[in-house]
């Protein structure tokens, strides 16, 4: 296969893939508002479109889904079949068909689906729904899909089939005029009959205008070129741009050490005027890395619009599989995140979605007994923090029952009775995130799978973020998941201990502190501080890293600490000293088990040292488990 | 004689699409093409001039190929521009309104390089033949 082919079957597994995830939510949309007609030519149009394309490529059973599904669209765009749920479930069938057939492509696994069965489903479908409409227009149309008159064939207006002639619609809308269909039909018929020659005749009557396509034509050819405006989309290999996105890291890595260099010059040499250009250089340098990087980074960022379209459906079939009427509200979906959050975000955000709905939401009856309204709500609100993105989803449910997720932890051996009597509401709520805990006793097919909330809390620390969960009886439950705006290049703090430097990252960082020794006080064990009347659990990083070799204490008499908030948990750490903030860039470090190590990866500083970044996040983890204990 | 150099417009919404026609239109000899979106973007880019030929598609959003089909004949300065349309079979019954609304030809998606030259070379031949 030639690149160029390649290239091209590539481009129409992206687009068509995006038209599948732009229309999917419209049937959604369309079965709350009804027959909407712009929707459904949306539908139809991009139904049509993958056809149209695939068939130029040859991928026959795309052609064949999409060619049965768009027949059914069309004939509820002409308004000629109402909408029906029946309907709208086979046509999410053909669009969950064109998925995999698009995946089989992308994978090129070789594997051959066999979409008969679904075309016949297709089929029967909208004849089922025509002779449910009205007898007679299954006559007219439906079993009229015949082919033309043989004698018509060989010119190519042969394939203009009657079913496809157009006839005035009041015909079809009132059953008593069907029977001037067959004459109407074949009038129309016979006007067509040969629409290259019709064409022609016309263009005949045209013919004395032909002349100033002429002068047109010349004048073209003599008006100098006007400048080409290209204002149109380049479709990229993702790889190009991450090897971009790579190159950026190192230039910014390099800029941080020539910084490092020309201060160093700039005290050594000041009087030198060569000095003075060189501080100039390195500075303007320094801002066009910075929007460099800005604009490298902003390449790479969708709207977490891709990752919502799927909701909709999702939620739709949801409430009629568990029965719960539920509305589904996203704000915010224009915010834009990075590609690969936008890839490992779906996962989480659809667990949680359907546990708020399975196990969130109650029955209509349930909630109309607790005197609220029978629909329940979910919403989906996003928003950019700072460096963060937000998402929060909340429902307006029975909450977490508290008392039940402690007894429920301490049958499964979670915990133990002593530890769920000492914990807190706060922290008992974060038992759903504990392996192997699940509340229902027979799990749903819908969102127990043995699958639990745990890996919605790996997945989601995998993003570098955090998520947290606030719940209130009766009122609802919403969790909150934080995640940085891009994972590759970070601000972090620059911090030592024992003579080694660390990055942290700087988007959990509240604050840092720089405390004496007697501020620290020992609880069972565990050294505090009390900042502003709120008592923080203290880590040395020492400690944390195993890197307290020499045990030694400095005598100073005071400690810079980093105050770490996930959440409304916080924790700090004690470090030797605090350096400054830099930029870094993260760079993956391989064999290395990442998450035992609390090290996220490895960057290059200005001085050129290789330095860890610091997994705060996992560290939490950590730390927070073991703080139950 | 048919002028390989012509600048043709290819008009439709669909990425890969356009880039198959281009693709076709390289193939039989044709280089200067340009591109546009629906119809809109498609007649500010005909307005803007140059063009002696449009492959249009025919179901788009903004404003589709009958829509642009019928502005072009409709203006002054672009009426006599050569259309070819770009359909699929479902659509058949349009081709009707379309000729009546002045399309030079149409053609079946999909179809390949060789029916397109021959689709084109008929209306460029026609049209000169009445110049």
């Amino acid at each position: 296969m030639s690149d160029e082919m390649e290239e091209i079957i590539s481009e129409f597994i992206t687009e068509a893939e995006e038209s599948l995830d732009r229309i999917e939510p419209l049937f959604v949309e369309l079965e709350q508002k009804g027959e909407d007609k712009d929707l459904l030519n949306d539908i139809f149009r991009s139904m049509h479109t993958i056809k149209g394309a695939a068939g130029f490529l040859g991928f026959q059973p795309i052609v064949d889904v999409a060619h049965s599904s768009e027949n059914i669209m069309k004939k509820l765009r002409d308004g000629e079949l109402p909408l029906a749920k029946e309907l709208m479930d086979v046509i999410l069938k053909s669009i969950d068909m064109l998925r995999l057939l698009l995946t089989h492509l992308k994978s090129k696994d070789g594997i051959e689906e066999d979409v008969s069965p679904l075309v016949k489903e297709l089929g029967s479908a909208l004849n089922n729904a025509m002779s449910k409409s009205g007898g007679a227009l299954k006559t007219t149309q439906a079993a009229m899909p015949v082919e033309p008159p043989a004698q018509e064939s060989g010119s190519p207006k042969a394939e203009v089939t009657i079913q496809g002639v157009h006839i005035p619609d009041p015909a079809f809308n009132i059953p008593d005029q069907t029977a001037d269909i067959p004459q109407q039909k074949t009038e129309t018929a016979s006007v067509i009959e040969n629409p290259e020659h019709a064409a022609e005749d016309i263009k005949q009557d045209l013919q004395p205008e032909e002349n100033k396509l002429k002068a047109v034509e010349q004048a073209s050819k003599n008006s100098p070129q006007k400048p080409k405006e290209s204002a149109q989309n380049l479709r990229v290999d993702i790889e190009r741009i991450d090897k971009v996105m790579d190159l950026a890291g190192e230039v910014v890595l390099v800029r941080n050490r020539l910084l490092n260099i020309s201060n160093y010059f700039d005290m050594k040499y000041t009087n030198d005027p060569m000095t003075e250009t060189l501080m100039e250089t390195v500075s303007f340098l320094d801002r066009v890395t910075s929007e460099m990087q800005l604009a490298v980074m902003k390449i790479r960022m969708q709207p977490i619009k891709k990752v919502l379209s799927k909701f909709p459906r999702l939620v739709r079939d949801m409430s009629s599989s568990v029965n719960k009427d539920v509305e589904l509200i996203i704000y915010g979906e224009g915010t834009e995140v990075d590609k690969s959050v936008i890839e490992h975000i779906g996962d989480p955000l659809t667990h949680i979605l359907r546990n708020s709905i399975d196990h969130g939401l109650e029955s209509a009856e349930e909630r109309i007994a607790k005197g609220k309204p029978s629909k329940g709500n979910v919403v989906i609100n996003i928003y950019q923090k700072g460096t963060q993105i937000v998402i929060e989803i909340s429902d307006d449910g029975k909450g977490l029952d508290i008392d039940k997720l402690k007894k429920k932890a301490v049958e499964k051996g979670l915990i133990t009775e002593e530890e769920a009597k000492r914990m807190s509401d706060e922290a008992a709520t974060d038992i759903i995130f504990m392996p192997g805990f699940s509340t229902k006793d027979v799990a749903t097919q819908l969102s127990g799978r043995g699958v639990g909330m745990d890996v919605v809390k790996t997945n989601i620390s995998l993003l570098n973020g955090y998520v947290e969960v606030s719940t209130e009886k009766d009122a609802g439950t919403s969790f909150k998941i934080c995640i940085p705006l891009t994972l590759a290049i970070i601000q972090a703090l620059m911090v030592e201990v024992s003579g080694a430097k660390y990055a942290i990252p700087l988007s959990p960082i509240e604050e840092t502190l720089k405390v004496s020794k007697q501020d620290i006080n020992n609880i069972t064990g565990q050294n505090v501080i009390v900042i502003r009347d709120k008592i923080c659990p203290l880590f040395e990083l020492n400690q944390l890293l195993g890197t307290d070799f020499n045990g030694h204490d400095d005598e100073s008499g005071h400690k810079y600490v980093v105050v770490i908030a996930m959440g409304d948990k916080k924790f700090c750490i004690a470090v030797d000293k605090l350096l400054g903030q830099e930029e870094v860039v993260i760079k993956s470090l391989d064999g290395i088990d990442t998450a035992s190590s609390n090290v996220l990866g490895a960057t290059i500083t200005g001085d050129g040292k290789v330095v860890f970044i610091l997994d705060v996040t996992g560290m939490s983890r950590n730390l927070m488990g073991a703080g139950k204990n | 004689m048919v002028d390989q150099n012509m600048k043709i417009l290819v008009v439709d919404d669909f990425s890969t699409m356009r880039r198959i026609v281009k693709n076709l239109l390289k193939q039989i000899g044709y280089q200067n093409i340009e591109e546009a979106e629906d119809g809109a973007q498609a007649y500010s880019k005909l307005k803007n001039g140059g063009f002696s030929f449009v492959v249009s598609d025919w179901n788009m959003p903004n404003m589709d190929g009958l829509d642009l089909l019928k502005k072009v004949r409709s203006d002054p300065e672009l009426k006599d521009l050569p259309i070819l349309m770009v359909t699929a079979e479902a659509e058949k019954e349009k081709v009707i309104t379309a000729i009546q609304a002045g399309v030079n030809n149409y053609i079946v998606k999909p179809f390949t390089g060789e029916v397109l030259k021959e689709k084109m070379d008929k209306i460029i031949e026609r049209l000169q033949a009445q110049k």
